[in-house]
């Protein structure tokens, strides 16, 4: 097998959804089995298990209590699920999230996949600049969007004022309508790195080969990205989009540090109102809302993923 | 006992640190070392935890708890100004002992849960001015008698401001809703901001214009006594709802908007300390933390306070109040007898006078000095006659975006929609801690 | 769920298999520079250095100089005061130790926990356990936070764990699913045989994961200490709600004092910023080199 053919078979991660059956040896025939790989396993998931599953189960089991997060509950049933469903405020918030993650996702996308193809051609000083946008990647969120708090406050309405671009003379955050756009830009510069690596990932498994050859037929440089690149690459999208989806959706340190949620109304996510339960005593009703939450990103995990299975080999 | 013992030798240590990691890790392994409530004293010193929220007087209390252990040495103070560790601390069943916070709602909350002590034994409690304390009371005592906490500090706002500005203009202090509104349009029209605006801080607009015309116009208090007594049977149409009483109050916060400057919306709270400091406005809607704020920002600003007039006549007109600052102790604190003894000596009249003369705000004492800090002054008549109201908006309960709501009015000028949202919202929160 | 695409690899790939050509199209044979891309690429670049040279600038800022201007222009004089003043009021050392013992422990802990787990599994890929523990294990992916954190304290607490330690078995599992995920993947591209020989020399399991697969896995570690590096030196939530003792607290929590929406000195709130991204930035700048070529190899394999 000539690594070139290797290579091209492997490039799309997400191509194969069965896990390659590794054939098994002399060292573990079936039935036999070391004991050293439970001794690996077991203590972690035992860990896992009392540190993460079991508070899990007592934090859903708080939501169907009037649990304040202190003091004394009592059982209540599905009463908070009731509310919730009951509560415009709760239900805008979702709204808002979906549609934050949704836009934040196709830019996240697209920036990092430009910034992958720009650092994956031939330029100069590669390794600096992919240094420099590689950073936003390692700065806590909280303190990046303080920083654009101050920059979409107070530095662009000063030059927009002085260069006389009226409006953008007040800042974007105090604009119910244009608020979240700030959100999104500061989301993606903070989030594009890590999508631009997998695409670096998946470009660099893209056989020289291919392009060699490529250029020899005269494909012009879109023409090359449209019908090479990108199927070669597919998977790797496939794979920004679901974790990047995921994420996005549960943006929170971003929207407190640039927004807290306002201007009025406009930009509470889930998860602001999800962790306004632990400073409001409104624990046990964020806690159902929290475990709607959950179903939901679940759901739409496993959609995502029961969509790509089946579309499976044609990625 | 913690699993790590409050090291008195040295801040942290990277032995302390390793000695930590061991003895977690050997908690983790030994079932249950730990036990929630044994008295954390070591060498018969008692580790005490003061729990503060007001970042700007953190420093303020660090040289207060060094002359207090310095008086006791058998008791050391540690000050946590991390409040997000205040729940997860009656979680675990070890939450500091000693707690100031800024009395309101989720205070009350904590009060009616029972988490703080009865301190109504304690000799300082006799040395509180009774009206301040019912301040306090108002919201509800557990048990129905008990003394959760003691106010440290009363807090009262108006209208902030600068009387360089006031002089140059020949305008007096306004004692009526028209005669303010008369220097604003004067302000205007010499080209000076009237009043500064830092809506980006929604909060600045709830503690301002929202609750100074609201406890200028209505009794706040017995509006919020009905309101809770209705419970979860509120409708929009009830006599007792925001609809039916809040209506006179949003006509007036738009107007006290319109004499912002413009871009104002961009502006936050630092901001605007910086800028009113400057000189760049007459008037600014602020309490008194902010004085020491400006002060900072241009140390030769000349500053004084008034009630914002909200009617004609001025013996309406009152000053929003707020116990910034209430010491309570936890209910279930393995130190009570340390405890008691920080709070008598926070309370003892030169430390807790010299905190208020400092910080501009009012001591609680029966026998507190007169003010003669010229920049409260002019508020000093209306707390003395007990003229002041707690602010609508430190009713609620934290789990309602109030501010976000204020701020959505302010903005949109949608009065009925904010209303019929508050009392929406208001409704919400009752149904389901009714259950 | 037991077809996770991450995991999906069809062929194994031996990452130090020199045959392997990567598109790395700047190969010294037939370089010929693109200048016009190279020069929008230094444009675009500067969107991530103009709001560090603003941070950098506005920490150096007396409150004086910072003004009503953009807060762009350099400061003069430089101002250092806003340094020594952060210091002293977070107990910079202090928590800065305590930062380095989460973060540190967390790193170790999160390298070997997930790569012996993600060793067994993907070696054991054809028991059900096994491959049940691996979904079971990526459910952490899901759970909010939220769902956890107060029966978690209580958890904790009762175990004594309400310090720095609890914090670092908290950054180790939560990121366990994430990082194995990583690994397996690794893993499963590591020859069978490699391992086969050393057995057939007596080697134990153990020892075949010390000596043979641990080093192997030399670009995955690489990539996993540094996600866990940051994820951890930046933790805001779990050390605020989790670390009782004021006095063990870390640095993102200590750093809230100038960053309330209370705080009202801008100089000083930078300074506090820059402190706190000071750490990752330089341990970023320092091992990127390194850490990148693992992230690239090993990103979602």
């Amino acid at each position: 097998m000539t690594t070139t053919s290797e290579t091209a078979q492997a490039a799309p991660p997400a191509a194969s959804t069965v896990p390659p059956k590794t054939p098994r040896r002399s060292v573990r025939a079936k039935g036999r089995i070391d004991p050293a790989y439970y001794w690996m396993v077991v203590p972690v998931l035992a860990l896992f298990a009392f540190f993460i599953t079991l508070p899990a189960l007592v934090g859903v089991f708080f939501s169907l209590t009037n649990y304040a997060g202190y003091g004394d509950w009592k059982f209540i049933g599905l009463s908070n699920y009731v509310n919730i469903f009951k509560d415009p405020a709760i239900l805008q918030s979702y709204i808002f999230t979906f549609v934050f993650a949704l836009t934040t996702t196709v830019v996240v996308n697209i920036v990092a996949l430009a910034i992958a193809l720009g650092l994956n051609a031939k330029i100069k000083w590669r390794t600096g600049i992919r240094t420099v946008f590689f950073i936003p990647m390692v700065l806590s969120a909280l303190v990046v969007s303080f920083v654009f708090n101050y920059l979409f406050s107070n530095t662009l309405p000063v030059l927009a004022d002085r260069f006389g671009v009226t409006p953008l003379a007040t800042s974007i955050l105090a604009n119910e309508n244009y608020a979240w756009l700030a959100i999104v830009l500061v989301t993606v510069w903070q989030a594009a790195p890590g999508a631009t690596i997998i695409y670096l990932a998946g470009l660099q498994s893209v056989p020289a080969e291919v392009y060699e050859a490529a250029d020899l037929d005269g494909a012009g440089s879109f023409r090359q990205f449209r019908s090479l690149t990108l199927p070669l690459i597919l998977g790797y999208l496939v794979i920004n989009v679901i974790l990047g989806f995921k994420g996005f959706l549960g943006t929170y340190e971003i929207i407190v540090g640039l927004t807290g949620g306002g201007p009025g109304m406009a930009t509470q996510s889930v998860a602001m109102r999800i962790f306004s339960g632990f400073t409001g005593g409104d624990y046990s009703y964020q806690m159902a809302n929290a475990v709607i939450y959950f179903l939901i990103t679940l759901l739409i995990s496993v959609i995502q993923l029961r969509l790509i299975q089946r579309r499976g080999v044609s990625l | 006992m913690s699993a790590i013992p409050p090291s008195r030798e040295s801040p942290l240590s990277r032995r302390a640190l390793f000695k930590a990691a061991g003895l977690a890790g050997a908690a983790a392994v030994l079932p249950l070392a730990g036990c929630g409530s044994a008295p954390s004293s070591q060498n018969g010193v008692t580790t005490l935890r003061f729990m503060q929220n007001k970042p700007e007087v953190v420093a303020y209390f660090n040289r207060v708890i060094k002359d207090f252990e310095a008086l006791n040495p058998d008791i050391r103070v540690i000050q946590d100004f991390n409040e997000g560790n205040f729940v997860p601390g009656l979680v675990r069943n070890d939450p500091p002992d000693v707690v100031t916070r800024g009395f309101a709602q989720a205070t009350a909350d904590f009060v009616r849960k029972g988490v703080f002590a009865d301190l109504s034994d304690h000799p300082a409690a006799a040395t509180i001015d009774p009206k301040v304390q019912d301040l306090v009371s108002s919201w509800g005592r557990y048990n129905g008698h008990e003394t959760s906490a003691l106010p440290f500090s009363l807090a009262a706002a108006g209208v902030i401001y600068n009387r360089d500005v006031f002089e140059a203009q020949g305008v007096a202090v306004p004692t009526t809703w028209d005669e303010f509104v008369a220097a604003c349009e004067k302000f205007k029209a010499a080209g000076i901001t009237p009043i500064y605006g830092t809506f980006k801080d929604s909060w600045t607009l709830g503690q301002g214009m929202f609750d100074y015309l609201a406890g200028g116009s209505l009794d706040v208090a017995g509006f919020f006594a009905k309101l809770t007594a209705k419970g979860a049977a509120i409708s929009e149409d009830a006599k007792e709802s925001f609809t039916s009483n809040f209506g006179p109050v949003l006509p007036k916060m738009l107007e006290l908007a319109a004499f912002s400057q413009k871009g104002a919306t961009s502006k936050n709270y630092a901001d605007g300390n910086a800028a009113f400091a400057k000189g760049q406005a007459a008037m600014y809607l602020q309490g008194p933390w902010a004085l020491s704020q400006l002060v900072a920002a241009n140390k030769d600003v000349r500053l004084g306070s008034f009630p914002l007039p909200v009617t004609n006549n001025p013996a309406d007109t009152k000053a929003r109040v707020n116990v910034d600052m209430a010491l309570s102790i936890t209910r279930n604190t393995p130190n009570m007898a340390a405890a008691r003894r920080f709070v008598s000596y926070l309370l003892d009249p030169s430390v807790v006078n010299a905190y208020n003369e400092k910080n501009a705000a009012f001591s609680p004492l029966k026998e507190a000095p007169a003010v003669e800090n010229p920049q409260i002054t002019g508020l000093a008549a209306s707390v003395r006659a007990g003229r002041y109201y707690q602010g609508a908006t430190t009713y609620f309960p934290p789990s309602v975006p109030l501010y976000n709501y204020i701020q959505s009015f302010v903005y949109g000028k949608n009065g009925e929609q904010f209303l019929s949202a508050l009392d929406d919202e208001w409704r919400r929160v009752a149904e389901r801690t009714a259950v | 769920m037991t077809a996770f695409p991450l995991t999906a690899r069809r062929t194994p790939h031996d990452p130090d298999r020199p045959a392997l050509r990567r598109n790395n199209r700047s190969g010294r044979e037939g370089y010929k520079v693109n200048w016009w891309l190279t020069a929008l690429m230094l444009v675009a670049s500067l969107t991530v250095l103009l709001p560090l040279y603003f941070t950098v600038a506005m920490a150096l800022k007396s409150p004086d100089q910072i003004g009503t201007g953009t807060g762009l222009a350099w400061p003069s004089p430089v101002n250092w005061e806003n340094f020594g003043a952060a210091y002293v009021a977070t107990d910079f050392p202090r928590a800065f130790m305590s930062t380095a013992f989460v973060t540190v422990l967390s790193v170790l802990g999160s390298l070997a926990c997930s790569s012996l787990v993600a060793y067994a599994i993907a070696r054991n890929w054809n028991r059900r356990f096994f491959r049940g523990s691996f979904v079971y294990l990526l459910s952490a992916m899901f759970i909010p936070f939220p769902v956890i954190i107060l029966p978690l304290i209580k958890q904790t607490a009762l175990l004594g764990l309400d310090n720095p330690g609890g914090v670092v078995f908290l950054h180790v599992l939560g990121g366990i699913s994430f990082n194995t995920l990583l690994y397996i993947a690794f893993v499963r591209s590591i020859p069978v045989e490699l391992e086969e020989s050393a057995r057939l020399d007596g080697a134990t399991t153990w020892q075949v994961f010390r000596r043979i697969i641990f080093p192997l896995l030399a670009p995955m570690n690489a990539t996993v200490g540094i996600f866990a590096f940051l994820g951890s030196w930046n933790d805001f939530l779990l050390p605020q709600m989790m670390i009782a003792d004021p006095a063990l607290q870390t640095l993102p929590v200590v750093q809230m004092l100038f960053q309330g929406e209370f705080n009202t000195n801008y100089s000083l709130a930078f300074a506090s910023y820059l402190m706190a991204m000071a750490p990752t930035l330089v341990v970023y700048i320092l091992a990127q080199r390194w850490v990148l070529s693992g992230v690239m190899r090993g990103a979602v394999k």
